[in-house]
């Protein structure tokens, strides 16, 4: 082989001699068996494995056929891609590598992995491709670490990382956008939990790949078609149980971004026991499986009914108290309005009491006094009789004489006169005007006069 | 969050608000029995939304499919 690689390569070009296509074929399987004679590792990107897979049990040395890709840096778009294939043996060696370095770890498209690799060269097509020989699951996982752990840091740094947590979860979200694959054991878990509930949720259901390639370009789509729904309270986003490999779709920037952009709370379960995914880490709520996320919010409508039943309690409670309070109040103003005017009326009642018993003791008093006068009388009487009607009589005697000198008649008789005008007696010169006539009463009769003037003497 | 979800949160912030009033005694009497049917009717309210209706399911896949078709 090796001697007829070199045949053509030292050929004269401008002879007249030609080689046939499986002389050229052979040549360059044999030139490329000397120059890769040996075995290489090389880092890439499985591509095209998942649907190849498949047929690999169909197959009589059960080989998988699929694609290393590399990308540009930073950029989704394939640099350079080589075809690759291994065979059944080496296949079923590669799994259980990576099983027992992580029991959920396993081949599929999108895992970056480093494979000890020889060039394999099938001279009848010209068919190039790398045979697999061997894996280091050490770099599949230090990659997938180290990738998910930059994408936290990045998205850290943007201010991504705790946004979708900003996001207002309301009391009981009732009203939810649902992201999973339709007729899935997660879609079925999840719908007749909450149905089971019986509490009015109401999900918009959006029907998306949760594994493979397309999880990519299908979750970031139904999480902005459900972000833009006004009337959705939060969105669901779950998937069954799978290896660690499959979640590398929610390691993936694009998700762990449309999870963070979205505008409504974001309730992840994808199903994985021992880490959490980015896109776990940037939602609202994440619960491992899509059972716990419908129990999360049926345990927060359960909540709420709660305090809805504690509200109307309170409620009861509230205005039975309010009530007893004013009762109280009332009955309180009643009592002391009572026990005032008890207290004002005993008040009246005892200086009655004590009026009456003042009285009774000052009639007793002065019947005493009475008693005491009338009994003592007609002794007095009897001991005093001559000399107190003598001494009324003698009283007696000087009032008569005393009348006797007061009569008027004896008065006019020694000479004085009484004036009388207008039918009145006249005592002063005021009381008669000129030209009026008077009377004058003497002892013996009546003079009539007329007044000339008036001259009143100074007293 | 959706409108259905607002109203559905103010009710329960008016229902708190009537509750604390009730417990610090800042409702008058007169207003009391206006208050309590309001509270009353809000909890009903929120009740009856919790339990309306059974799980529906609607699909929004034909929406999707359009916004893919459209990028």
């Amino acid at each position: 082989m090796a001697s007829r690689a070199r045949e053509i390569t030292d050929a004269d070009p401008d002879a007249a001699r030609a080689f046939s296509v499986s002389q050229v074929n052979q040549a360059i399987g044999a030139a490329l068996q000397e120059r890769f004679s040996d075995a290489f590792w090389v880092v890439g990107e499985i591509q095209g494995y998942d649907r190849d897979a498949l047929k690999s049990g169909q197959r009589r040395w059960g080989q998988v056929y699929f694609e290393l890709i590399e990308k540009e840096t930073g950029a989704d778009t394939v640099k350079a891609g080589i075809k690759a294939l291994v065979w059944g043996d080496a296949h079923n060696a590669i799994r259980a590598k990576l099983k027992a370095a992580a029991p959920d770890l396993r081949v599929q498209d999108g895992l970056q992995v480093k494979l000890l690799c020889q060039v394999d060269f099938y001279w009848p097509r010209a068919g190039l491709q790398l045979k697999v020989l061997d894996v280091d699951p050490h770099f599949t996982l230090g990659d997938m670490e180290r990738a998910r752990r930059e994408l936290i840091e990045k998205m850290k740094a943007q201010g991504l990382y705790d946004r979708n947590r900003g996001t207002d979860l309301p009391a009981v979200p009732l009203t939810l956008g649902l992201i999973t694959s339709d007729g899935s054991a997660a879609y079925h878990d999840f719908v007749e939990e909450l149905r089971s509930s019986g509490y009015a949720f109401e999900l918009r259901f959006v029907d998306a790949r949760m594994q493979g390639g397309d999880t990519e370009r299908d979750v970031p789509t139904a999480l902005a078609a459900l972000s833009a729904d006004p009337d959705i309270d939060a969105v669901v986003v779950i998937r069954g149980g799978g290896s660690r490999s499959d979640l590398i779709w929610f390691d993936k920037e694009k998700i762990a971004l449309a999870v963070s952009r979205c505008s409504k709370p974001v309730l992840t379960g994808i199903g994985h026991e021992i880490d959490l995914s980015v896109a776990d880490l940037v939602a609202h709520t994440s619960r491992k499986t899509p059972t716990a996320v419908a129990q999360f919010l049926i345990e927060r409508a359960r909540d709420f009914e709660t305090s809805l039943a504690d509200a109307a309690r309170r409620l009861v409670t509230g205005v039975r108290d309010r009530l007893l309070t004013e009762r109280t109040t009332l009955n309180d103003a009643a009592r002391t309005w009572r026990e005032a005017t008890a207290r004002s009326v005993s008040a009246y009642r005892e200086a009655l009491a004590r009026a009456q018993e003042r009285l009774k003791a000052n009639a007793q008093r002065a019947l005493a006094v009475a008693r005491e006068r009338w009994l003592g009388f007609p002794g007095r009487l009897r001991v005093g009789q001559r000399a107190y009607f003598q001494a009324w009589a003698d009283k007696l005697a000087s009032y008569q004489k005393e009348c006797a000198w007061r009569d008027p008649r004896r008065l006019l008789a020694q000479g004085y006169g009484l004036i009388y005008a207008g039918g009145k007696l006249a005592k002063r010169v005021g009381d008669v005007r000129v030209g009026e006539f008077i009377e004058a009463r003497l002892s013996d009769g009546l003079v009539t006069a007329n007044v000339l003037a008036l001259k009143k003497e100074k007293p | 969050m959706s409108k259905k979800s607002e109203t559905y949160a103010q009710a329960y912030t008016e229902v708190q608000k009537i509750l604390e009033g009730l417990d610090q005694g800042d409702i008058d009497v007169d207003e009391l029995s206006e208050k309590v049917k309001r509270a009353a009717e809000l909890i009903d309210f929120c009740q009856k939304r919790l339990r309306e209706t059974e799980l529906q399911v609607k699909r929004v896949m034909e929406k999707l499919e359009k916004t893919v078709s459209d990028e």
